[in-house]
């Protein structure tokens, strides 16, 4: 049987906080605490839960950007904690993220092509020309143009960054993408262009996406299956139709409400 | 009848450009009552922020204005720089988009809060400070006292939006600006600090004008919403009307955008095609049309006018509005 495309196993960070009084121990903060859960190749998992909740934590853990202090997280069945710097570097082409504010994740003083092409640095040197080809076959499938590469962050409106944020995430091929809140910064009207331009590149590329939120109507459109976090641990996870319609922790339920709530107007 | 406390009349403002001036606010007509609550809504480039800061007369450098700006009854002239700092922080409040530039690294947050008690009220350092901390403890800071001597760097993002918001009270003001208060934090901690802009300004009888893109958010926390398009008013009315029955094609475009509960997954979610023309790209017409899947030839031909519909308060500019067939004919 093939290893799921992500597996976390009781994975846990805490954070050691400064010292109140110098004859104490420093106190800890529980970021994440032993959790749990797989994500299925061509699958959609929503993580949603209230700010301090761990989601941007886990988030870090599973881009491996930061180490955690127990536990694993597998993509396609390596252990990326324990894989080498060079290995781990290979391993990046696999899986790529895109940030809540499209403002701060793109250089303000390169032109968007050069951003774009980073990633491919990770792989066997190509020629220029190759890599303006996919940059600029990249901008297209995005709906941007390729002569939009030479233009620099501040030229572009919020929406147009984002998709030049996804367009970066996307062009090392990468089977899982870990999109942390990234339609919250955006006009309802773009959020939508940009929710379903996800959802059509998922098609075309055949990517899976960790989608963390706050929004519910969104996560329930967009995600296969939910978890739901709470000062670190899962309270509940499932199908997103099953635990939405049959919400059973008080903190699901809060945010069902919420969504409701917003959604009868 | 009493003055309303905020009358703008055919507000325009003009900003140079590298081509000369270009007109981005075009004859925009509101009023706002004393204790009133008013949301702004409309995408990005639309002139949103641009409305609060000639509220504020704080337009940027080289912005020329025209049109009428009352406060109380009293008529605010651009230039008059000593009236303007009279106003701003004592009789209205400001919190801006980025909680991170808008306090003074350098001195704690105490200092900050209390600066304007001193300078309009003629506060002591220590009354300023003991009132600091009352505010601090009324925008619900946990430990205000311990946090008076903090600095901006050892809040989160959250708790400085408090302060700002505290900062903002401080002098007890008439009129509440809010541009985007919260879309520089954390997507769960929106909702809290806007249930408390919302509870201050009910306790405190302020009026409120609010900024924000989160159509969910606002329509809970205001009474009426002004829609604006490419630097013109498009439709206002009370909230709920509104929203269970937008007449203007693009207020119902904003609305459509947002996922709906329960919504089949391989439905794509409804968007408005195109993008809002930039200033000095207006056409002649109605600057939806090219847009709008309603917009017939008169709509191209001649710019549509505001008008009143029948239900109190609820404008309109739009030659052929939704659900209004027949009197469009």
């Amino acid at each position: 049987m093939t290893p799921p495309l992500l597996e976390v196993q009781q994975l846990s960070r805490h954070f050691r906080l400064p010292r109140e009084r110098l004859a104490q121990p420093a106190p800890v903060l529980q970021a994440l605490d032993g959790v749990n859960f797989a994500l299925t190749a061509g699958r959609n998992l929503g993580v949603v839960g209230e700010s301090g909740s761990g989601k941007s934590t886990l988030a870090r853990l599973v881009m491996a950007l930061d180490r955690p202090s127990g536990g694993a997280v597998r993509f396609e069945g390596q252990d990326l904690h324990r894989l080498n710097a060079p290995a781990l570097r290979q391993a990046r082409l696999g899986f790529q993220m895109v940030f809540q504010d499209p403002y701060g994740s793109l250089d303000p003083r390169c032109p968007v092509g050069r951003s774009i092409a980073e990633p491919l640095a990770l792989l066997p040197p190509m020629p220029l020309a190759e890599q303006a080809d996919r940059v600029g076959a990249m901008l297209q499938a995005v709906g941007l143009s390729a002569a939009d590469a030479a233009r620099y962050p501040h030229e572009l409106s919020g929406g147009q960054r984002q998709r030049v944020a996804i367009a970066r995430a996307l062009i090392t091929r990468p089977r899982l993408i870990v999109a942390d809140e990234p339609v919250s910064a955006l006009d309802v009207s773009v959020q939508a262009q940009v929710l379903n331009l996800m959802r059509e590149l998922q098609q075309r590329f055949g990517v899976s996406y960790l989608f963390i939120s706050h929004d519910l109507t969104v996560v329930q459109w967009l995600c296969d299956d939910l978890l739901v976090l709470h000062h670190g641990r899962v309270v509940e996870r499932g199908e997103t139709a099953h635990v939405l319609n049959t919400p059973r922790h008080p903190v699901t339920q809060a945010l069902v409400q919420a969504a409701l709530d917003g959604a009868g107007l | 009848m009493s003055t309303p406390l905020l009358e703008v009349d055919q507000l325009r403002v003009t900003l140079p450009g590298p081509r000369g001036p270009v007109e981005v606010l075009h004859g925009l007509s509101f009023t706002l009552g004393h204790g009133q609550t008013l949301g702004l809504i409309g995408e990005s480039g639309c002139g949103k922020s641009l409305t609060a800061l000639a509220v504020m007369g704080l337009l940027p450098e080289g912005a020329t204005r025209s049109g009428v700006l009352k406060f109380n009854g009293q008529t605010l002239e651009p230039d008059d720089e000593v009236q303007w700092s009279r106003l701003r922080g004592a009789h209205i409040g400001m919190v801006f988009q980025e909680p991170m530039s808008a306090l003074n690294p350098l001195h704690p947050i105490g200092r900050q809060i209390g600066e304007g008690l001193r300078w309009h009220r003629g506060f002591s350092a220590g009354a300023s400070r003991a009132e600091a901390l009352r505010l601090l403890e009324r925008v619900r800071l946990p430990q205000a006292a311990r946090r008076l001597d903090a600095y901006p760097h050892e809040l989160s993002g959250g708790q400085r939006q408090r302060v700002l918001l505290a900062i903002a009270l401080a002098c007890g003001p008439q009129l509440l600006v809010a541009d985007e208060p919260t879309t520089a934090l954390d997507a769960t901690v929106q909702r809290e600090v806007l249930d408390l802009i919302a509870d201050l300004v009910a306790e405190s009888r302020m009026a409120l004008l609010l900024i924000s893109h989160n159509l969910a958010l606002m329509a809970q926390r205001v009474e009426r919403l002004m829609v604006m398009y490419a630097g013109q008013v498009v439709e206002q009315g009370q909230t709920e009307r509104l929203f269970a029955a937008p007449r203007h094609p693009y207020t119902r475009g904003l609305f459509a955008a947002r996922p709906r509960w329960g919504q089949p997954r391989d439905v794509p979610l409804a968007t408005i095609p195109g993008r809002v023309p930039a200033p000095g790209e207006r056409p002649i017409g109605c600057a939806f049309a090219e847009r709008c899947d309603r917009a017939q030839a008169d709509c191209r031909a001649s710019p549509p006018l505001e008008h009143a519909l029948t239900d109190a308060g609820h404008m309109l500019r739009c030659l052929h509005p939704v659900g209004m067939e027949e009197a469009a004919a």
